[in-house]
């Protein structure tokens, strides 16, 4: 680059003729006292809530406290560099962030700003972090699938598009991973990812953003980072400003967008430190008594919008870890009562193999079948039916007493079935693949194959119906039917004599 | 002016005192802050040890002869009260009250060099008569009634050019750093064409 200092003068001089051609009088504060990440400000009179607001060295704030004498700014940078009697100055502007394609494959902060060194982000687009939801009017219920590509969650606990479902678990237990191959499996849909990381270390976030590159997830999707470093205001407004970023391809674009929030009890817990700094009075487990509040409007903003305004949706993932599986703590239960259902995951599953270690038994989906197409809605009730019974034979068996045929039928059948809905991370399945290999696990084809084959059954299944028998998948995939029986036990009876017969 | 309420309560009611103008109240109360401006003084009235007969005492001996028997019989009142370390505040709730009602404004300007005194006196002017035409931009409840003005003016090169003012809670800042930051923001956020002004090799 040469940079021209002629033109640069006649810029200048130019917009020094224009300059100051009408009065712009600013209203200003005056820095009282700092310190953790709080500033009380004395002035700033006119001040709105949640404005943001610039301090004389440049850094921003988020007027938080509107109090009679002062007001409570929430420093969004480093506080360290404010000092006593720093002018503050109104921006009356509600906090926003840059919005649109830019941001895509991008990694932020929660205020837009670029974190992957790759540059500036050239967008004139921005957006308000808060909003009211949309209400009813504007709404459509839910219908469309939002595929996760994970067996058991897209055939027992499905997601449709605008839902909002909690991922809720121990930590290790895969919530991350949940998201993340929900994140992968929207390759070719369309579907605008964000994903919102809250309070976690830069390493895990480094990583994420790497799985997400390796599978070419970073075409469709942002990362915004609040990391553990980050001051508790940035872990505050994270969510909000993951969600005005998809809501500006949802709005805009109507295009469905999804947006996972990993996670919001350290979101809430970074809310808490800031309300106890500002001295709102503590309530239950230290938190303020708006903390219902915090997450409910977040998530109200997930929505599927009516065909008149646009189509679009916003798919909300919000992520809550429990403390010892402890679900009736405050925010769990909260975040439960708000969302459209919750994928619970155990950490025993997990120990014992099961992944994901979802608990099927506990998890649902309130938008339940609308949000399944016509063939997995026809394979999956009898799935949850026999998984049902096994659990309840399940105890039977492990006392050791001998069992009737029938009894011992269904346990075989429901060790298969566990065994079929275990599956690799980063590895999500298109939902042909998941329709046909659940059909067979619940048409029994599975029965006289050994437990420890089944997973080797189910992915050269998939790749025999790929190579040889494409119109079953064609019919799932295209039509959003299942394929007649006729022709599922034709090409299931084939593949398993010809599987017995490889693998004697 | 920064007094919190507390202070401000009682600036108001010496404000409401009969017997004593409310500039002499003023005038005296300004006397008194600027001695418990030292900090010997402040330690010694602040000090929960000394008994409010002795700091009575002591005060009668200083002020006594300076101040009016309502100014002083209010410093008595603020000992009883143990409020004490509020008299400085309660200096500036008085001053507030005062510029009010006397509608004077406190300009607090800023500028990048030193002016000769006939230059000094013609921006002041000029920015008087700004505040003057001004008087709602600048949060001036009072439009009609002339504008007492109490000046205070600094330089800071760092200013490179032009004027910075601050009246109250209110701010004009049409100095050139201000004007060369706007510009850079503007630059980078892409409301100024690049292509002006940077060309590709």
């Amino acid at each position: 680059m040469k940079v021209n200092t002629d033109e640069i003068v006649s810029v200048l001089k130019r917009e020094i003729a224009e300059y100051g051609k009408e009065l712009n009088v600013e209203e200003v504060g005056t820095v009282l006292e700092v310190g953790d990440g709080i500033a009380r400000v004395y002035g700033l009179t006119g001040v709105m809530a949640n404005e943001m607001v610039e301090f004389q060295n440049g850094i921003m704030g988020l007027a938080f406290n509107l109090e009679e004498n002062s007001v409570g700014v929430v420093v969004l940078g480093d506080y360290l560099n404010i000092r006593e009697g720093f002018v503050v100055k109104r921006t009356q502007r509600i906090l926003e962030v840059p919005t649109g394609e830019a941001l895509i494959g991008r990694v932020v902060n929660p205020l837009g700003e670029p974190l992957d060194g790759k540059g500036p982000i050239n967008t004139k687009k921005s957006r308000p972090i808060e909003i009211i939801a949309p209400g009813i009017a504007k709404r459509h219920p839910v219908h469309e699938p939002m595929q996760t590509g994970i067996k058991a969650i897209d055939s027992m606990i499905p997601i449709g598009r605008g839902q909002r479902e909690l991922i809720i678990g121990d930590r290790g237990t895969g919530k991350t991973a949940i998201a993340i191959d929900t994140i992968i499996n929207q390759k070719g849909n369309g579907v605008i990812c964000v994903y919102v990381a809250i309070g976690q270390k830069s390493s895990t976030v480094a990583n994420v953003v790497e799985k997400l590159a390796k599978a070419g997830a970073m075409y469709y999707t942002i990362v915004v980072s609040a990391s553990a470093s980050d001051p508790a205001a940035m872990q505050y407004i994270a969510p909000y400003s993951g969600t005005a970023m998809a809501e500006e391809f949802m709005y805009t674009d109507g295009k469905a967008t999804l947006c996972v929030y990993d996670d919001l009890s350290k979101q809430a817990n970074a809310y808490r430190q800031m309300s106890l700094l500002l001295r709102r009075p503590p309530g239950r487990e230290a938190y303020p008594g708006d903390v219902f509040y915090l997450h409910s409007r977040l998530l109200e903003r997930a929505v599927k919008m009516n065909e008149k305004y646009g189509n679009g949706s916003l798919t909300a993932l919000p992520i809550i870890e429990t403390q010892a599986g402890e679900v009736s703590a405050y925010i769990p239960t909260n975040v439960i009562s708000i969302t459209d259902g919750q994928i619970y995951l155990q950490p025993n599953l997990f120990a014992s193999g099961v992944r994901p270690a979802v608990d099927v038994g506990i998890s649902v989906s309130r938008v339940g079948s609308n949000a399944q197409i016509k063939a997995m809605k026809k394979v999956a009730g009898t799935l949850r039916l026999d998984l049902a019974q096994f659990r309840s034979l399940e105890a039977f068996s492990q006392l050791g007493t001998e069992l009737d045929a029938a009894t011992q039928k269904q346990i075989d059948r429901g060790l298969r079935l566990v065994e079929l809905l275990k599956q690799g991370q980063y590895q999500p399945l298109t939902v042909e693949m998941q329709v046909v290999g659940i059909y067979a696990g619940t048409k029994g084809y599975l029965d006289s194959i050994p437990v420890e084959k089944v997973r080797l059954y189910e992915s050269e299944l998939y790749k025999w119906i790929e190579a040889t028998h494409r119109d079953v998948f064609d019919v799932v995939r295209e039509k959003k039917e299942l394929p007649s029986d006729a022709r599922l036990k034709e090409v299931l009876s084939e593949f398993t004599e010809f599987f017995k017969k490889e693998h004697k | 002016m920064n007094t919190d309420s507390v202070a401000y309560t009682y600036a108001m009611a010496l404000s409401q005192i009969d017997g004593v103008d409310l500039k002499k109240k003023e005038a005296e109360m300004i006397l008194v802050s600027e001695a418990f401006q030292s900090p010997e003084i402040k330690l010694y009235f602040d000090s929960p040890t000394i008994s409010i007969a002795d700091k009575k005492e002591k005060l009668k001996k200083a002020f006594g002869q300076s101040v009016s028997k309502e100014v002083l019989n209010f410093l008595f009142l603020v000992l009883d009260k143990h409020r004490e370390t509020f008299i400085l505040s309660i200096c500036a709730g008085l001053t507030e009250i005062a510029d009010k009602e006397f509608n004077r404004v406190r300009p607090y300007v800023i500028l990048s060099r030193n002016y000769p005194e006939k230059e000094l006196k013609k921006i002041i002017s000029e920015i008087e008569a700004l505040i003057n035409v001004h008087r709602k931009d600048f949060g001036i409840e009072n439009q009609s009634d002339k504008i007492e003005f109490i000046h205070k003016v600094e330089v800071q090169p760092d200013l490179l050019g032009g004027i910075y003012m601050r009246v109250g809670d209110y701010m004009w800042d049409s100095s050139l750093s201000r004007f060369l930051k706007d510009w850079k923001q503007r630059v980078l956020s892409g409301a100024v064409d690049q292509n002006a002004v940077i060309v590709a090799e």
